[in-house]
């Protein structure tokens, strides 16, 4: 056994004066009496239990000492053990799994219990701190003996919609070198990508052997007009195989829409793929039916977007082949939406048309987007000043040689993507009084450009870039991720549906999909639909592998100081009974 | 803690002395010497009545006639009709000497004061009827307080020798003062004996003594409301106002109510004691008012059992 602070021992020597304030106290009064004889008579009949009456007193004093060195003992802080009190860290994975249920418990419940049985035992003679973690580590409460800030930092921690990320405990690593003496404890139901624990950091594994099966990927697309396919997987960890339900119903109204089953493997993964016909876009849910240890996995949210065409006019002498490009994008991918009037992007030959965006080729005229246009430059292989542009990202730009390229000066603020030899801009972006443009600095008629493959491709890849639609917006992402919501103009809406209820969401992107759900944005022309989901092989499938970690030894539950005191409590308690016995009789 | 600012000794402080001189004091004494004249309606002589026969000239009883006894006490007039002798026996009549035995021990301390004025009124009375009067101390031994005191001219000497007494001694024994008494005593008397009683020596061989000397004897047993019954609990450190001797005992409520039974047992002994032997007894406590007790007293039949 070790102490705390063994100086309290000291306080021992207070025994002597508190018995000497004990004797004071007991002394009895004194009364003086008339017939004395006859009271010797009543105690004489009595005399039996003198010894009794001799030993009272003497127990009572014993009664006292025992309490006073019982608080004496809770002072010192005992501890059972070497007496090496390292800080403690203690971190509760709170990633989605830690939902699950075991024997009607949540792992995080327990986990929570565990830790608050541990900073019991502490007994305020220790430090400890409190981290949760899923998609990263977050401290609770930093390093303190105070107990109660302990607490509510547990109480205060709630499960996540977070996968755990495998690197999430990497900083742990600085803690755990030479010298440091924090003991780092992680509560974890081990379910998740594959991780790899610090050295140093204990593991302590809860959650039981109840089966579970979750959707690990999930995706709703268009195959054509009015029809879709979902793609599913599921993973199981139920040590039989077994028939797996699923149903697809609209996330507002609950309408069932699709049922089909798969067939689940022992321990193991299916996937399929399922033509839709006559399905609507909006936003959708993808339910897994019956119940395991995990309820968040069985669900994906799945959002289907309604094609949104870029409405694009073109405006130059020989429309020929921009009015193809734009034909063929709109029936690939609907990506353009061909209009005589006035359309959010222009193609455009010479002067550009005053439209949001413009992607004009062989520059004349005056516009904003050029000055000092001079003479023809003499063709030549282009300079690429910026690399890795998304204009650039698809072509070979030494196969490109930029006839009928014209001197001119890109305007403040462009970014030069390819130049001449004499440092003209031959392919930037540019902005100016509220529009953008992708200028490209040659005639495109000449050397038959227009029949090159890089002439759609540039044009798809200039579209794209002026109007925010780089990316293909998916179907469902894994809680964790970040996602662009497509388009250019700020966002007007953005909405979470999680069951019945639709809370709003800050209007900014990108987005933290860190909640399972539908997700809704609205930007002026475009609304778009997205589904958050677990979609975690980790978290739905069976504890990571391998040898379980060695048995993690802690103190737990109340501290010795405070079963001293409690005995102190009693001994008080008994001698209280005592004395009051002398006191009234 | 509370324990160590409350006293350690509990001792019930004695009531005021107050004066037997006092002219108040002496009206209520006048009062009941008024009474007592009604009452026992005597004269200079004989007040009071006696058991002892003698030769007065008030008949008292027949008696057979025995050896050596007076032949003109014999009524021939029942010798004539019976043809038995018998006497005539009459009452003594002479100036009585009244015995007061003052129990001046340390356990009458807090009654000291009303036995005194108890005392005090039946010396007076006493005094009124030409009686004489001695008052001697019970202690450990005997002691004389007034030694001997006659006519109404020594009613205040009597009252002032009775106030200047106090409380004394150790081991009160009531025995030896008793034989002491019969041994300087021959003249009998009248014996009162003011006392609470509560000899730890016992009180049969005292009344035996004064019985055996021929005095009628008269116990006036005086206590205290707290000697009868228990009022404390607790760890208690049990001291004798005589002998200072102590005891820490603890006192429940089951000692309490044997302590009582103890003190009936005791007071009880004493009443058939004083039945046996043709004592007279009056019991009583302080807090009752010393002039009712006188007249009971003296409307019981005067001193005589």
């Amino acid at each position: 056994m070790s102490f705390g602070f063994p100086a309290f021992f000291w306080a021992a020597l207070a025994l002597l004066p508190l018995a000497a304030v004990y004797f004071i106290k007991i002394r009895p009064r004194r009364q003086p009496v008339n017939a004395f004889f006859l009271w010797q008579q009543v105690f004489q009949q009595k005399a039996s239990n003198s010894l009794f009456q001799r030993m009272r007193n003497l127990l009572s004093l014993l009664l006292v000492a025992l309490a006073f060195l019982a608080a004496v003992f809770a002072l010192t802080k005992p501890r059972i053990g070497d007496g090496k009190a390292p800080d403690l860290l203690i971190v509760i994975d709170r990633s989605v799994s830690m939902n699950g249920l075991d024997e009607g418990k949540s792992r995080l419940t327990r986990a929570k219990d565990l830790a608050g049985s541990w900073i019991t035992a502490l007994g305020g003679s220790q430090r400890a701190a409190i981290a949760t973690v899923a998609g990263k580590i977050e401290y609770r409460a930093n390093l303190t003996n105070h107990a109660k800030l302990l607490r509510d930092a547990l109480d205060g921690i709630a499960a996540s919609d977070l996968s755990l990320d495998p690197h999430a405990l990497d900083e742990l690593a600085l803690l755990t070198t030479k010298g440091n003496s924090t003991r780092i404890l992680f509560l974890t139901d081990r379910r998740s990508a594959a991780m790899q624990i610090p050295a140093g950091v204990e593991v302590v594994p809860l959650g039981g052997q109840a089966g579970n099966a979750g959707i690990t990927a999930a995706d709703l697309h268009w195959d054509a007009p009015q029809r879709a396919s979902l793609f599913v997987s599921l993973i199981s960890d139920f040590p039989d195989a077994r028939e797996a339900e699923l149903e697809l119903v609209a996330a507002d109204s609950g309408k069932l829409a699709h049922l089909f089953s798969m067939q689940l493997p022992a321990r193991g993964e299916a996937s399929e793929s399922i033509p839709l016909a006559g399905i609507e876009p909006g936003a959708w849910l993808l339910r897994l039916r019956g119940s395991d240890a995990l309820a968040s996995d069985d669900i994906a949210p799945l959002g289907l977007n309604a094609p949104q065409p870029i409405p694009v006019q073109v405006v130059a002498k020989n429309s020929f082949f921009f009015q193809q490009c734009i034909a063929a994008f709109s029936r690939a991918d609907s990506l353009f939406e061909p209009m005589e009037g006035f359309g959010r992007l222009s193609l455009a030959e010479g002067t550009p048309p005053e439209t949001e965006t413009t992607i004009v080729f062989a520059p004349a005229g005056e516009s904003p987007f050029w000055k000092d246009l001079g003479a023809e430059l003499l063709p030549g292989a282009p300079e690429v000043v910026a690399k890795e542009h998304a204009l650039i990202a698809r072509i070979d730009p030494a196969l490109l040689a930029f006839d009928g390229a014209q001197k001119l000066t890109a305007p403040p603020g462009a970014v030069v993507v390819l130049a001449h030899a004499d440092g003209t801009p031959l392919l930037y972006t540019c902005s100016a009084k509220g529009r953008q443009a992708v200028v490209l600095n040659f005639d495109p008629s000449r050397e038959d450009f227009f029949l090159s493959p890089w002439f759609p491709v540039l044009v798809h890849d200039a579209a794209v870039l002026l109007t925010g639609r780089e990316n293909l917006f998916p179907s469902a992402v894994a809680t964790g991720s970040v996602v662009d919501v497509p388009g250019t103009e700020a966002l007007a809406a953005a909405t979470l549906r999680q069951k019945d209820k639709v809370g709003p969401l800050p209007l900014q992107t990108p987005v933290n999909i860190d909640r399972i759900g539908n997700y809704g944005f609205s930007r002026n022309a475009t609304n778009w639909q997205l589904g958050g989901a677990v979609l975690s092989a980790g978290e739905s499938g069976p504890a990571t592998a391998g040898a379980a970690p060695p048995e993690v030894k802690l103190a737990s539950g109340w501290p010795l100081a405070a079963w001293f005191l409690l005995a102190a409590l009693v001994a008080l308690f008994a001698e209280e009974l005592l004395y009051h016995r002398r006191k009234v009789g | 803690m509370s324990t160590l600012l409350t006293p350690l000794c509990f001792v019930r402080p004695a009531p005021m002395k107050s004066s037997l001189t006092d002219p108040a004091f002496i009206k209520q004494l006048d009062a009941l010497n008024l009474l007592a004249r009604r009452v026992l309606r005597g004269s200079l002589q004989a007040d009071r009545r006696t058991q002892r026969r003698g030769t007065g000239i008030t008949f008292a009883d027949y008696a057979p006639y025995s050896f050596g006894d007076d032949y003109r006490a014999i009524d021939w007039k029942i010798y004539a009709r019976t043809e038995e002798l018998l006497i005539k026996l009459f009452e003594v009549e002479e100036d009585t000497t009244v015995y007061i035995l003052f129990d001046c021990s340390r356990s009458m301390a807090l009654k000291f004061d009303y036995a005194r004025k108890l005392a005090a009124a039946l010396g007076y009375i006493a005094l009124n009827g030409l009686d004489r009067v001695v008052v001697h101390s019970i202690t450990e031994r005997l002691g004389t307080i007034v030694d001997s005191a006659r006519g109404r001219g020594k009613v205040f000497p009597f009252l002032r020798d009775l106030e200047a007494a106090e409380t004394s001694g150790t081991d009160s024994d009531f025995t030896a003062c008793a034989r002491t008494f019969q041994a300087r005593n021959r003249k009998k008397g009248v014996v009162l004996v003011v006392s609470d009683f509560f000899f730890p020596k016992g009180f049969e061989e005292g009344l035996r003594f004064l019985q055996w000397s021929g005095h009628d004897v008269f116990a006036l047993q005086v206590n205290d409301p707290a000697d009868l019954e228990c009022p404390w609990l607790g760890d208690l450190e049990l001291e004798c106002v005589e002998t200072s001797t102590r005891q820490r005992v603890t006192i429940t409520e089951k000692e309490a109510r044997i302590y009582r039974e103890a003190v009936g047992t005791w007071n009880e002994g004493l009443r058939n004691e004083c039945a046996r032997r043709g004592v007279g007894l009056a019991s009583t406590t302080s807090d009752v008012p010393f002039e009712v007790v006188i007249q009971s007293m003296l409307r019981k039949g005067g001193l005589v059992a």
